[in-house]
């Protein structure tokens, strides 16, 4: 990989812009991966394990603001112009995603002391590529504009923030459920960063105003930074090789990157026979950053109003170029990038999950199959809330949702969004088991499925397990 | 559910990256002075001539020469001293050889009161090429002939300018 590949990646990103709500998989407690969601959920089966690679899969894109459609419609629009409008409506706390994940393998075991085994344990190891961006307008504007129609306006730097993670997690939850009121689970992770590029602490601003000495002065403060960790080494590596990239990156996937550790809470609490209630808190913790690591620097102060050549007044002596040589200086001196090898921690974007369910609706006794639990709700609906902590404040998601049982151990559930993105987001998810083998697919978005690139952001997610059922030969429907 | 994830979408085209052209105008200041009659006034005589020169470093660059597409330079000069001067800028290229020149005047205010002059001199095409080219910058400031001064003379001159650069990105 060089730096050249870069931008076609970046391009990629922005073209495709892709979260990390998984509304659907949320509280779906026959998916064993919905305890990824919530340790504290509820479990309804012996033990199960995931088909590896194959076990849990999932993308989730989006951009607050625009779609991809938008600007790259093959309409006849001039692109200059449909850039420049974009451009325009966009504000600085838009925002991109892109959140993928790949289960290398999972698994989970009831077990206890009691008859009963009210304990369940679970763990595996999964890949994760985060990336956020806000919208950098400032540095837009002044692309597109210059600063000729911006005098006195300042061009605010913090605009450009982003964070891109890539990451694997070996994690172990434990799960209990203490009463048939209550269940509680937590989960602790070990990180291994792979890599990290992140730009979240930039400051400063840059602007032109009249007045001074000259028509104008140039007021440059600038306080930029940039930290990247496990990026140097595969970059400057002196092999073209990439087969010796990935050897570097499968180690690092297996402990070998930047360590971190985080927790995973979680709680569900039967309020009545048709009313739950839950809760979790998802990736509390943080990664150190020791290894490989390139940071990049900006900090100088200067105001530029030009020069004057014929009676500089910094000395009588100096000559005209003298004095500008060392204006010329303070300029290289002001762009000149300080790298540092500081080791720095980052903090892992931490989710908030809480939904409120309602089941209704049993299944008459004249239609039952006996495959379904006697006490079990054919139909749930409830609302759940969603926040995801982000470098410039949280963001939050609303769904509501239909729950249905079929037949034959058939589930789905639909669900209405409104997010950053959209006010609505159709999703619609399902999961069947086929004698021990459970699958499930889900995706939202549907409305704009008629046209995919209209959509502010989807999200798609797939997997295969094998269950070991509860004794009874049934799957309780305990949504 | 696959085939409706990938099977419905509006013709884009992702190739108009390509037609992508920004055309920013950037304003900076450049050269400034501000002197007394009485500078012009040095050792017991009239000194009508003053002279010097940068390196300039600033063309010599590729993002400069690829997509800087127009240059203006605009002076405002103030002058109440009862003396008209002339500022003369030479741009030489890094033999010595002159390639543009041209020239400031600021007329004399007989009874010193500010007289405003404004000037500018736009480059494009052929003449944008020699301004490119150019290293040193030769500034000529002359004191035109009138009526004597000394070191008590009333006025000042005072001038500040601007380029106004027309840049054109990704074509």
């Amino acid at each position: 990989m060089s730096l050249r590949q870069l931008p076609f990646f970046i391009v990629f990103m922005v073209g495709m812009c892709f979260s990390q709500n998984k509304q659907i998989l949320y509280g779906f407690s026959e998916i064993p991966q919905s305890l990824m969601l919530n340790p504290g959920g509820k479990v309804n089966n012996k033990g199960y394990f995931g088909i590896p690679l194959l076990s849990h899969f999932h993308v989730n894109a989006g951009s607050s603001g625009i779609s991809a459609y938008d600007v790259f419609a093959d309409d006849g629009v001039h692109f200059n112009a449909k850039v420049r409008l974009a451009v325009t409506n966009l504000k600085p706390n838009d925002f991109m995603t892109v959140t993928q994940q790949l289960e290398l393998f999972s698994g989970g075991f009831r077990f206890g002391k009691t008859y009963e085994q009210n304990e369940y344990l679970s763990f595996g190891l999964y890949q994760e590529l985060d990336f956020i961006g806000y919208f950098p307008k400032d540095y837009a504007i002044l692309a597109l504009e210059g600063n000729q129609g911006n005098i006195g306006r300042p061009f605010k730097l913090d605009h450009l923030n982003f964070n891109t993670d890539l990451i694997s997690v070996f994690h172990v939850g434990y799960n209990k459920k203490v009463n048939s009121k209550f269940t509680y689970g937590f989960r602790g992770k070990i990180y291994s960063s792979i890599a990290n590029i992140n730009a979240t602490k930039n400051e400063g601003r840059f602007t032109t105003v009249r007045g001074g000495n000259n028509i104008y002065q140039h007021i440059f403060d600038l306080n930029l930074s940039a930290r990247t960790s496990g990026i140097t080494s595969l970059i400057n590596d002196d092999n073209s090789d990439f087969d010796d990239d990935i050897k570097t990156l499968r180690k690092r996937v297996l402990f070998g990157g930047n360590l971190g550790l985080g927790i995973d809470l979680g709680i569900t609490y039967q309020i009545t026979d048709q009313w739950t209630f839950d809760a979790s808190l998802i990736d509390v913790g943080f990664i150190r950053h020791t290894k490989d690591i390139e940071n990049y620097e900006l900090k100088d102060n200067f105001v530029f109003e030009g020069v004057d050549p014929i009676f500089p007044e910094s000395n009588g002596n100096q000559t005209a170029d003298e004095y500008w040589s060392e204006i010329e200086e303070e300029f290289e001196e002001l762009f000149t990038l300080d790298t540092t090898t500081a080791k720095y921690t980052t903090w892992r974007p931490a989710k908030f999950n809480a939904s409120l369910n309602y089941a209704f609706g049993k299944k008459k006794s004249k239609d039952c199959d006996c495959l379904f639990d006697e006490g079990g709700y054919l139909n749930a609906v409830g609302g759940q809330l969603y926040a995801i902590n982000r470098p410039k404040g949280p963001q939050l998601a609303l769904t509501a949702y239909y729950y249905r049982r079929l037949f034959k151990g058939l589930r789905a559930k639909a669900t209405y969004t409104i997010d950053s993105y959209s006010f609505n987001n159709i999703g619609f998810g399902i999961s069947a088991h086929i004698g021990s083998v459970n699958m499930y697919i889900m995706a939202d978005n549907f409305l704009q499925y008629k046209n995919i690139y209209d959509a502010q952001s989807v999200s798609l997610q797939l997997g295969l397990n094998y269950i070991f059922k509860n004794e009874t030969g049934m799957i309780k429907n305990n949504h | 559910m696959l085939t409706l994830f990938f099977g419905c979408a509006k013709p884009v085209d992702f190739n108009q990256l390509d037609d992508l052209t920004l055309l920013p105008v950037m304003e900076t200041s450049i050269i400034f002075y501000n002197a007394t009659a009485g500078d012009f006034f040095v050792g017991g005589q009239e000194e009508n001539v003053a002279q010097d020169f940068v390196f300039i470093d600033v063309f010599n660059n590729g993002f400069v020469q690829d997509n800087l597409v127009r240059a203006e330079f605009v002076f405002e000069t103030k002058n109440s001293i009862n003396r008209a001067y002339s500022l003369q800028l030479d741009f030489l290229d890094v033999g010595g050889a002159l390639l543009e020149s041209f020239s400031i005047n600021s007329p004399a205010s007989p009874n010193n009161e500010v007289v405003a002059s404004e000037h500018s001199e736009v480059f494009e095409g052929a003449t944008l090429a020699n301004i490119k080219q150019s290293r040193i910058l030769v500034f000529t400031l002359e004191m035109l002939p009138g009526a004597p001064i000394n070191q008590n003379s009333p006025g000042e001159i005072d001038l500040k300018s601007k380029g106004i650069f027309h840049l054109s990105l990704g074509e």
